[in-house]
């Protein structure tokens, strides 16, 4: 045990003097730290939100008609947004933003994985492709890819698919 | 390990954030809303809707199947491989970053270094060709990963079917030529390459991909460093000017954009060496098992495998005539032996007549003819065996994590007619 040095009545009044600054200094900087703070998360969970809002809203288009040119690639047809080829469900506009500034879509389409195996690949994804924590919005992600890009089971080997076959005559000699 | 000058900071980091940021300031008044994690958007890339990322490739047919545009990966559909060797154009791309713009072939260099070699030594282009013998090879380059769709539980990565294959006329000098002129220590038991291609997030500290072979595989006759295919610069997608080519072998181990080459004592670590890519497990696992990294090794001869490039799956034919069909046949630093086909799901199996390599590591052809005994709905089969008489399965191989080394049989369908 150390022992306590003794402490005359002016040097106790003074250090309470100091502390009471440090107290009133402190108290300001922890207001002023609150409420910078505040600003700063409010204004970038604002602007974060904002940002994942569904805007511009796709177009859920009517027509099925192959005049695709004309047509707003920001659209969903069939369930499927057009310019990106994703499912449009709940949570598209942020798995949108979150993934497609980094990569392709297509990077996301025709992978399919459980959610601990999309889980990982965000893991991979932050540990050496720079993607940032995704805090809140990572369950939403992980909901979205879950219900729609999970593996379904094909067995060993899948059928030819033959109703995909483009059938056409074969020219001989 | 980053020694590429080229590729170091131009003006450190605040002043680049602080240009892309004015960037993306500018793109989030375009859009009307902030774009979220858009600092991580390389340079001189923008979000999809802002440009049309889904033109034509460069230099490539636009037949080719896009698997992904960023970073570029596209695949040639098999009838499409038909020519003995595969033009440039049709030749699949596999880029693990963005390729580099406004190559300058004047000044590209290539640098050769790293612990084991004796001393370190930069070649110019024009060094390169004056200095040593030049030699042209067929050499077969496939993605480790091709055939990767079809794993079950699937992993992840692009999700390649048939087509990340090609045999194309590869002409350039041998690397052991290059290597010996620099001079190996003894200890020297693998290279590792580097290229000028950068890494997807912009960070010009990552490389994309830094793989390499062990010293063996390095100092054979076919092992080039080379700067044209079939007698034109290779496409710009494939690696001009300079990139190695290692037949047999996953063709990550053949860099592109090639900028320098590390003589290392040990297994090369660069990117994608390490960990789980182009590894598969050491000993083999069920569907779906985890498996430790330290309980994955690296992937080296290919295995055998073989494609129909005639006809065109979804063939329609009359009864009274009889189908031509051929393809092409490798078997990673193996040579192919037979190749066969069946018309009856894999109950029976007939002979093909085929070729033998031009050289080591060309893809071999085989052909056919097949009489149908009657109407109906066909598939054809082909099967290739090496001469370890190992052959290709005609389920899926062995599962693993990553997806690797599925070399199960080529089916088309074929449909008779009366």
């Amino acid at each position: 045990m150390k022992k306590k040095k003794p402490v005359s009545y002016e040097m106790r009044s003074a250090t309470a003097l100091f502390k009471a600054i440090s107290l009133v200094k402190s108290s300001a900087l922890l207001v002023l730290f609150l409420v910078l703070g505040g600003i700063i998360y409010i204004s970038f969970q604002t602007s974060i939100d904002k940002a994942l809002q569904p805007s511009p809203e796709p177009i859920e288009s009517k027509l099925h008609n192959n005049n695709s040119s004309t047509l707003d690639p920001n659209r969903v047809e069939k369930g499927i947004h057009v310019e990106t080829g994703m499912v449009y469900d709940d949570n598209f506009e942020l798995v949108r933003r979150s993934c497609t500034s980094c990569h392709s879509s297509k990077l996301v389409t025709q992978n399919r994985a459980t959610r601990d195996g999309w889980k990982q690949m965000i893991v991979w994804m932050q540990e050496t492709q720079e993607l940032q924590d995704l805090g809140k919005y990572e369950v939403k992600i992980l909901d979205y890819l879950e219900k729609n890009y999970s593996p379904k089971d094909v067995g060993r080997r899948q059928n030819i698919k033959i109703e995909d076959e483009d059938w056409y005559v074969i020219k001989l000699d | 390990m980053k020694s590429i000058p080229s590729k170091k900071k131009p003006f450190g980091v605040n002043r680049r954030r602080f240009l892309r940021d004015t960037a993306l300031s500018s793109m989030a008044v375009i859009l009307g809303t902030d774009i979220v994690f858009g600092h991580n958007l390389p340079k001189g890339m923008s979000i999809l809707g802002l440009e049309d990322i889904s033109a034509s490739l460069p230099g490539k047919d636009g037949r080719l199947s896009i698997l992904n545009d960023r970073p570029i990966n596209a695949e040639t559909p098999p009838y499409l491989l038909d020519d003995k060797i595969t033009p440039g154009e049709l030749f699949f791309v596999r880029n693990n970053g963005v390729a580099p713009v406004d190559v300058d072939v004047n000044n590209w260099t290539l640098t050769i270094g790293g612990e084991s070699a004796k001393k370190e030594m930069v070649f110019t282009l024009a060094e390169l060709k004056s200095k040593f013998k030049h030699y042209t090879y067929q050499l077969t380059l496939e993605c480790g990963g091709n055939g990767r769709k079809e794993f079950n539980p699937p992993a992840k990565g692009n999700q390649w079917g048939l087509g990340a294959v090609g045999c194309s006329e590869w002409t350039g000098v041998r690397l052991k030529d290059v290597l010996e002129s620099v001079g190996l220590k003894s200890n020297a038991v693998y290279i590792g390459y580097y290229g000028a291609d950068t890494h997807l997030s912009g960070n010009a500290d990552k490389d994309a991909i830094s793989r390499g072979v062990p010293i063996d595989k390095a100092m054979e006759d076919e092992s080039l460093i080379a700067w044209a295919m079939n007698g034109e610069d290779i496409p710009v997608l494939n690696g001009h000017p300079l990139r190695l080519v290692f037949g047999g072998w996953p063709a990550s181990c053949s860099g592109k954009w090639l900028s320098k080459i590390v003589i290392r004592n040990k297994v090369h670590d660069g990117v994608k060496m390490t960990g789980q890519a182009y590894r598969i497990p050491c000993d083999t696992v069920g569907p779906g098992e985890k498996v430790a990294d330290e309980d994955m090794c690296i992937i080296e001869s290919m295995p055998v495998k073989s494609l129909i490039t005639f006809p065109k799956t979804g063939g329609v034919i009359s009864l009274k005539d009889q189908l031509p069909i051929r393809g092409h046949a490798w078997a990673g630093d193996q040579i192919v032996s037979k190749v066969e086909y069946s018309i009856d799901f894999g109950a029976t199996w007939k002979s093909c007549e085929m070729s033998k390599p031009v050289n080591r590591h060309a893809w071999q052809h085989f052909n056919a003819t097949i009489s149908f005994p009657k109407v109906g709905y066909y598939e054809v089969w082909a099967k290739a065996t090496d001469d370890q008489e190992v052959s290709q399965p005609m389920i899926l191989p062995g599962w693993n994590p990553k997806g690797y080394l599925n070399n199960a049989c080529h089916r088309i369908a074929i449909k008779v007619n009366k």
